[in-house]
């Protein structure tokens, strides 16, 4: 099976700053990856490094046999993958439907508001805030419509950045379903990256565990989710 | 005993200032300048701030519990705003049939903010892109049309986008280099660019004049028929069999410009519902997610001071032909920050804001003109007391671009605040 998403040696630097060491990494087609790891291990660079933002300074990154290391974001976004950015980054002073128009960028309004129905039965609440504006929703309904905005350009490839931050577990969890019922029902892949690591290997098919800007150990949710050490360095004592 | 120590206060920062400013003044003497000494108007001064602090400080204190709402004031701002966009309308449109040359002269003024205010507004109310430098592209384009008249003998309606389209050529041109750039490095590099615009009018004689300017500018033609005071063949009074007057000319100006500005006002409205014009919103939101959804930012900004220069543009062919002369003072960074001015005082991204705030501003500032010299300090403390009443601007919230049912107004306390 090819993987839709390959990356391979992937190094990425802030300035004289290393924040990847090469990372070899691949989705494949309907499955949830998930990428673990603590503060500051790179898991946000690895996921802006796929849009380009910053850009691999070493390495490949190939997305559906396509090489899309050198090419600008704003291209890489219209090739089918969509990012639900960490922080959320929803357009506070725009409505809801605004914002959720903005994600369909460049797609036919009619398209659009076909879209725009199956985001909201994935998530009802946002058809209840249409009107209201994006800074007044609560953290759970901006996640929600962070998710629902990279939706609306119909992705192939959805990667989400900490969607679990700041939220309350009753939200997570009901924000993960959502998740897993997108992928079963419409094969979307989704890369996952979280600091949540027992809901999202438990979620995921399979996971990655990033320290220190390097893959330290990869395998199934389940797998992964059993060994000690992951146990010891990322479920003990909290979530 | 605190409001008297602070009205005391305020009382000491007034003499120290006015001491100064009022209390001397400068009389010609029969040999040189003699210095006059002013204390009672000093008194005057210093007591109208004492007692003005102390009433301020009590009305404070003792006002009453149930003071309305913001979305309450929002609300009825909304409402009356409903109201005051075609009454103004109507009264721009009906003012030639009862108002004078002055008043007639005045309006043109106005409406030539008017219209700058809603070109800079596509600029910095809605992509965010603060612009220091918006007169060089009113230069742009009264030098383009001044030059292209007078060069190839070129009428005002072909000239007209011509001079757009060069100034647009700038605002693409200042965009480049300041792509990167947000907030006061832009202001900086803009304010930059304007200077530069101006400086080279100045120097650069065998072109532009200098400081000399460019005079005998062809004024505008309906059809091909001109509006001169003397009449004869060929002219607007001759053509229709009236009275050859020169305040034909002037009510011609006067719709020219009304037509210009409702134009850029139509023109920003149906962009603001265009993927294009919520993509400047999006942007002046957050640069960042605009990326991550697919939007180039560098084509959207570019087109925000393309089309923001195209109608500065415009606006500076049009202030030409009116003038029939031009020159690089008329061009200076003041222009600018009034312009501005008027924009942050309207309400970001505002167009009813906007054409309220050059109203006030240009129509105020020369109502006072018999004030003088304290016109200057009335302009400034007007600035600061909407600023510190309403520190949105004066018509502030936007109305979302797509509604499904009632369009439903976004309220003040979204919006930005002091600084974008």
């Amino acid at each position: 099976m090819s993987a839709l998403l390959r990356l391979s040696g992937v190094t990425a630097y802030y300035g004289a700053i290393q924040a990847l060491k090469g990372v070899d990494l691949e989705v494949n087609p309907g499955e949830i990856v998930t990428l673990i790891g603590a503060n500051g291990a790179g898991k946000s660079t690895l996921m802006m490094t796929i849009c380009g933002n910053p850009r691999a300074r070493d390495g490949q990154i190939t997305y559906d046999g396509q090489d899309i290391t050198a090419q600008p974001t704003h291209a890489i976004m219209r090739q089918g993958i969509a990012q639900s950015p960490e922080g959320r980054r929803i357009f506070p002073r725009m409505s809801v439907h605004e914002n959720l128009l903005m994600g369909a960028h460049g797609h036919p309004p009619s398209e659009a508001e076909a879209t725009m129905q199956e985001v909201f039965a994935l998530f009802p609440r946002l058809l209840e805030r249409l009107s209201q504006r994006g800074g007044t929703l609560s953290g759970g309904e901006q996640q929600m419509l962070a998710i629902g905005r990279a939706l609306m350009s119909r992705p192939r490839l959805l990667l989400l950045d900490e969607p679990s931050l700041g939220l309350a577990p009753l939200v997570v969890r009901h924000i993960f379903s959502a998740i897993r019922e997108l992928n079963r029902r419409t094969g979307l892949t989704v890369l996952l990256v979280e600091q949540n690591a027992y809901q999202a290997l438990r979620l995921a098919h399979r996971g990655y565990v990033l320290v220190n800007g390097a893959i330290t150990m990869a395998g199934p949710g389940a797998e992964l989710l059993a060994r000690p050490e992951i146990r010891a360095a990322y479920l003990e004592g909290g979530h | 005993m605190k409001p008297l120590r602070d009205a005391g206060l305020s009382a000491l920062v007034a003499l120290g200032l006015f001491g100064v400013m009022i209390g001397l003044k400068t009389d010609a003497g029969p040999h040189s300048l003699v210095l006059r000494a002013r204390p009672w108007a000093v008194a005057a001064a210093v007591a109208a701030v004492f007692f003005g602090r102390l009433a301020m400080l009590y009305w404070r204190q003792w006002r009453p519990a149930g003071t309305p709402s913001p979305r309450h004031v929002a609300a009825t701002l909304s409402r009356i705003g409903r109201y005051a966009a075609p009454l103004l309308l109507a009264f721009a449109i009906t003012l030639p049939l009862y108002a004078g040359r002055y008043w007639l002269d005045l309006g043109v003024l106005v409406l030539t903010y008017v219209m700058l205010g809603w070109g800079l507004n596509i600029v910095v109310g809605l992509a965010g892109l603060l612009d220091l430098g918006y007169v060089a592209f009113y230069a742009v384009g009264a030098y383009s049309y001044a030059l292209l008249a007078q060069t190839f003998d070129l009428g005002f309606w072909t000239c007209l986008p011509l001079a757009g389209l060069l100034a647009a050529l700038w605002g693409v041109m200042l965009g480049f280099p300041v792509l990167r750039l947000r907030g006061d490095y832009l202001a900086i590099v803009t304010l930059a660019f304007g200077e530069i615009i101006r400086i080279v009018l100045l120097n650069w004689v065998s072109l532009t004049g200098g400081p000399n300017g460019l005079s005998g500018i062809p004024r505008p033609t309906l059809f091909g028929l001109k509006f001169n005071g003397g009449g004869g063949p060929g002219s607007f009074a001759d053509f229709f069999g009236l009275e050859p007057s020169i305040s034909q000319r002037v009510v011609y100006l006067y719709f020219v410009i009304l037509g210009l500005a409702l134009l850029t006002n139509w023109v920003s409205l149906r962009l603001r519902r265009l993927p294009l014009g919520r993509a400047w919103e999006a942007l002046r939101e957050d640069e960042v997610a605009c990326r991550s959804l697919g939007i180039n930012v560098t084509v959207t900004k570019l087109t925000a001071f393309a089309i923001g220069a195209a109608f500065g543009g415009f606006a500076g062919a049009f202030f030409a032909t009116r003038q029939a002369f031009i020159s690089p003072e008329s061009f200076t960074f003041i222009e600018s920050a009034v312009v501005l001015a008027i924009v942050v005082l309207g309400g970001l991204g505002s167009q009813l804001g906007t054409a309220l705030a050059a109203l006030v501003m240009i129509g105020g500032a020369e109502v006072f003109r018999d004030l003088q010299e304290y016109r200057m300090l009335i302009f400034g403390l007007a600035l600061v007391v909407v600023m510190v009443v309403r520190p949105r601007g004066l018509v502030s919230g936007r109305t979302p671009s797509v509604a499904l049912g009632g369009r439903r107004h976004i309220g003040a306390d979204m919006m930005s605040e002091g600084h974008g």
